[in-house]
């Protein structure tokens, strides 16, 4: 069963036994209770606090050497982070790596959700850096964990409607809160807005880890997620209308813009990188079938 | 001395955590274990397989009137012995009347859920009774289950108990075949199916 690793010094999958098994516990305790953040005594691993530990202990807690892992940064398959992601969690496991969303098995995403609608049978795991929605209400572990005991969440709908006032608008830019299961307030992680609605009601488990504060919670199969917002402000999501990938010529998909300061032009192209590259592989292969049967 | 077909303690525990996390996350599915139990032979494998999964010496579990499976998973896992009202893990080998179970075992506190107990009941099968419903967090709508009586009985008890959520125990529901279904504490009996 075992798969021959490039760092057979470490046991599989970095963590040792002990560690996994605490954050498997949690993570069983974070299902039962979605959107509960359970403390764990999060690992030194070899890679900064707030670079999304949280995600990897996750990652190495779940993965088998039968799995096919994806790993995005921002939507990217390619960034510095979410290579050395990568090849930190390949080194000591031999599991295989894709950028195709349909492939994977676990996905580990910092601050996006794919394009690509996910399966009961996938997970996916987000990397965290504020875990508490109430942080901004009080700095105390002892008092925000009492607020959410007791449901107490003015806090959160009065920073919301300050943001109102100050802003002309409640809602922030990315880890817009939201309520899940009409009981818990959560961090969504900074995932932008239009990601928020993926959560409701998805097919597939959503696992969030926080290295640096210590926090695992989840969001399970089938579970009411209610992103927060007014009645006279009902919740919106980016405005993302008249714009197209430059390179696969996708709608209604988040984008990245892309400014030339030469000509002062925008470009805009699919966040999700996967995405697109499956899209133009679809392209390319229909233009080339079309080719073939004239 | 290793043997050829032996209990992987990273392999087979991570296969057994899986089917443990995806039970608890799709309450009603029957998810498998089977290969890992066949590793450790005999009647009590499916309870050695979760114990050696989730114990450690930082984690109390008490077992239901079986002091050798409780000696067996102490020594395996150096979990700790704990009463049936401290216990973190609660294992059932023969499953009888719930009886004041879910009164004694530790709900968790408001501000800190995650101190509770989970309970794995070992039955003879999954199927085979009068067909109910289950709704919840995990579950599209309604799911149709057909847990034989006994098993209901637990879940009606739990249910009759009326935890405040997040207060609550967790269920599994283990086969010696090793069948898993979880039911965590906030899926209800949601009518005959």
């Amino acid at each position: 069963m075992s798969k021959e690793t490039k760092r057979g010094d470490y046991n599989f999958a970095f963590l040792d036994e002990g560690s996994k098994r605490e954050i498997r516990r949690a993570v069983l305790h974070a299902i039962a209770v979605p959107g509960y953040q359970v403390p764990f005594g999060s690992r030194e691993l070899p890679i900064g606090r707030g670079w999304g530990t949280g995600g990897i202990q996750l990652t190495m807690s779940l993965i088998g050497p039968d799995d096919t892992l994806k790993v995005i940064d921002q939507g990217n398959d390619d960034s510095v982070n979410a290579v050395s992601i990568k090849r930190l969690i390949c080194d000591t496991t031999g599991v295989e790596t894709t950028t195709d969303t349909a492939r994977a098995d676990i996905i580990q995403s910092r601050h996006r959700i794919p394009e690509e609608p996910l399966r009961e049978d996938q997970v996916l795991v987000l990397q965290v850096p504020t875990p508490e929605p109430l942080r901004s209400v009080d700095p105390h572990e002892e008092i925000t964990r009492q607020l959410h005991a007791d449901g107490e969440y003015t806090g959160i709908w009065v920073n919301l409607f300050e943001q109102l006032l100050t802003r002309g608008s409640p809602f922030r830019g990315a880890d817009h809160p939201v309520l899940v299961d009409g009981r818990y307030v959560m961090n969504p992680s900074p995932i932008p807005r239009y990601d928020n609605p993926k959560l409701h009601q998805s097919q597939c488990l959503y696992l969030f880890g926080a290295g640096r504060e210590k926090k695992i919670y989840a969001v399970p199969p089938h579970t009411d997620v209610v992103s927060l917002a007014f009645e006279d402000y009902p919740f919106q999501q980016e405005d993302l209308s008249g714009r197209k990938c430059r390179l696969c010529g996708a709608e209604n998909v988040y984008f990245d813009e892309i400014f030339d300061a030469g000509t002062g032009e925008r470009y805009y192209q699919c966040s999700d990188t996967g995405y697109c590259l499956k899209r133009r592989s679809a392209q390319a292969s229909q233009e080339k079938g079309e080719g073939t049967y004239e | 001395m290793r043997t050829e077909n032996r209990f992987d303690p990273v392999f087979d525990c991570q296969q057994v955590f899986k089917a443990l996390m995806n039970a608890l996350a799709q309450p009603g599915k029957v998810f498998s274990i089977q290969e890992n139990i066949r590793r450790l032979g005999g009647d009590d494998a499916p309870f050695q397989a979760v114990a050696l999964t989730l114990l450690d010496n930082w984690r109390s579990f008490y077992v239901e009137d079986a002091p050798a499976l409780a000696e067996n998973l102490r020594e395996l896992t150096y979990g700790v012995p704990a009463p049936l009202e401290e216990a973190d893990y609660l294992f059932f080998p023969r499953m009888g009347e719930p009886g004041p179970v879910m009164e004694k075992a530790k709900p968790g506190t408001l501000p800190e859920p995650h101190k509770s107990a989970t309970i794995f009941l070992l039955a003879d099968s999954l199927m085979g009774g009068e067909a109910f419903s289950l709704t919840g967090p995990g579950i599209e709508g309604t799911v149709t289950v057909t847990l034989p009586a006994p098993c209901r009985a637990w879940l009606e008890t739990r249910q009759a108990q009326a935890f405040e959520f997040p207060c609550g125990v967790d269920l599994y529901f283990l086969t010696p075949q090793g069948q898993v279904m979880g039911v965590p504490r906030k899926v209800k009996i949601g009518g005959e199916g």
